[in-house]
């Protein structure tokens, strides 16, 4: 019998939610592993910000925006970061071509379950969603040595426009994995779509003429951090709430069909 | 030495299955120079010069991290930590060579691999754009002085890289530690930014590490920005006091770890 759509949901969600947890319980299990994991990702995250104090300290503004939007925006992109290479990228999809070339990938098809879901979200990365926090505390740290004030329809549009953001990451991130069952022995594949997902760090001002065009509809990266920022330092407007809710929609309907028709292309490595 | 020779050979010929690959590598390097030029040409829309450093000048420090990241870059770490995760590590030490020089003939092939493609379209792209740079003239004994600098950094890299591979002995994963090997790249070997972005005593600090051999003292001797008489000596014995500081740290945990490894699923 084929389940509704609502219980489906469920279903995926109780899934995830037992992978979580056994992903947390592995993790803990090797305490000196957790707590160097934990020291890098926040490293990473310093790294990012001393680049920025650099940066900062040799100008005042960048494409019109001050040091503390600069650093609201970093504070979002930790999160966004974190939080889709975490869940999709790190354990999963990077490891696809690896999956493709044994035939790994048979056991992902032979389940009852969505394949697609499998191989992106099978293996979330837990560390990655603890460090989230560094993000929060960047961003709480820009509103309140700043003059900068969030109002909540911003912050509601704002939250909006990153659901959209994470599902365009999503989408990009599975279009770029695909690839990999028509080009084997090339672990780089996924990776591509990770590089252009990093768009996303640079604020959307700096994006002109044809680059506008790249990062605003092509490989809509603004969307994930930059535009979420803005909205909800700025107040929402229009124009990128419709065009992000749209770009959601079209890039998940064409990640899903992508991925369908890629994964006809597999053959396992032992038949 | 003829059969590392013979491994070198295998090790190459395994790489040529991988030719996709390469092209793959070279596309994610366009990406990510893509990404930081576009920040640069915004922040240089506002800015003649910063700290003396030229739009110009920022875009060829960016356009030759890459190169010298295709020759300083080294994974052998992932590699060798799983195989004595997995009691794999076993069969070689039942070979008659040694491991380190074999972990050497491999990450060579790996190198010639993709170098052979990558070195000239690059040098190419350098040097046609120096030439439309009229502040920076590339000289010859420049190149080469980088080209070493950057083998003395590859070598640095791969001996550091072993000192990872080794502490799978008692950790059960390097991965983090893989990882933060990034992260210090990043910031203190001049991947971010150069380091003449930094304030004076920042940057000193930065010089006395051994991160900067990986990018930013090939770079800066390839586009001609370090003087030559005043480093040279030092950055010399620097890299070969890094070099013997890790290879004996290196060797005591291989000779500890060795006694340790118990041979898991073997």
């Amino acid at each position: 019998m084929k389940l509704s759509g609502i219980k489906a949901i469920k279903k995926y969600l109780r899934i995830y939610l037992l992978l979580v947890k056994y992903s947390f319980m592995e993790i803990v299990s090797y305490r000196i592993s957790f707590f160097v994991e934990l020291a890098v990702e926040f490293g990473y995250q310093g790294a990012h910000i001393l680049f920025f104090n650099v940066i900062f300290s040799n100008i005042k503004e960048l494409a019109g925006w001050s040091y503390h939007e600069m650093l609201f925006l970093a504070g979002i992109n930790v999160i966004t970061s974190e939080v889709l290479l975490g869940a999709l990228s790190i354990f999963n999809l990077r490891r696809l071509p690896e999956k493709i070339r044994t035939g790994a990938l048979d056991a992902i098809i032979l389940r009852p379950l969505n394949s697609l879901f499998q191989a992106s979200l099978g293996h979330p990365y837990i560390m990655s969603f603890i460090s989230t926090i560094s993000g929060f505390f960047l961003m709480f740290y820009a509103i309140s040595h700043s003059d900068l004030s969030l109002n909540t329809s911003g912050v509601f549009a704002g939250i909006f426009l990153l659901a959209c953001g994470f599902i365009i990451g999503f989408s990009i991130l599975v279009i770029s994995a695909s690839f990999s069952f028509l080009f084997i022995n090339t672990p780089s594949i996924p990776s591509i779509g990770e590089h252009i997902f990093f768009y996303k760090s640079n604020p959307h001002h700096v994006y002109e003429g044809a680059l506008k065009v790249i990062f605003f509809y092509i490989f809509p990266v603004v969307f994930v951090s930059s535009i979420p920022a803005y909205t909800m330092m700025h107040g929402p407007s229009g124009g990128p709430i419709l065009i992000g809710g749209i770009l959601a929609i079209v890039f998940l309907f064409a990640a899903i069909t992508f991925w369908n028709k890629m994964i006809k292309h597999y053959s396992s490595a032992s038949s | 030495m003829k059969k590392y020779l013979q491994l070198f050979k295998n090790y190459l010929g395994t790489m040529l299955e991988y030719r996709a690959n390469l092209v793959g590598i070279i596309i994610l390097e366009l990406i990510s120079i893509g990404e930081v030029l576009i920040l640069w040409i915004a922040i240089f829309r506002s800015e003649n010069e910063i700290r003396g450093f030229t739009f110009g000048a920022t875009l060829l420090y960016y356009l030759i991290v890459p190169l010298i990241g295709f020759i300083t870059q080294v994974d052998i770490s992932s590699k060798r930590s799983q195989e004595i995760r997995s009691g794999e590590l076993s069969k070689y030490l039942l070979k008659p060579y040694n491991l380190w020089l074999d972990s050497l003939a491999e990450m060579i092939a790996r190198k010639i691999h993709t170098l052979v493609l990558i070195l000239p379209i690059y040098l190419i792209i350098i040097v046609t754009y120096s030439k439309l740079l009229p502040s920076s003239e590339f000289k010859f004994y420049n190149i080469l002085l980088a080209l070493a600098f950057a083998s003395g950094g590859f070598l640095l890299h791969f001996i550091m890289d072993l000192f990872i591979s080794w502490l799978a002995f008692w950790v059960t994963d390097v991965w983090s530690f893989r990882h933060f090997k990034y992260i210090l790249f990043s910031v203190f070997g001049g991947l971010s930014f150069p380091f003449d972005l930094l304030p004076a005593n920042i940057r000193t600090i930065f010089e006395n590490l051994p991160f900067k051999y990986f990018y930013y003292v090939p770079i800066s001797y390839f586009s001609g920005s370090r003087n030559i008489q005043e480093n040279i000596l030092s950055d010399l014995a620097g890299i070969l006091l890094w070099l013997l500081i890790f290879f004996i740290s290196g060797l005591i945990l291989w000779k500890k770890g060795i006694k340790k490894y118990e041979a898991f699923g073997n």
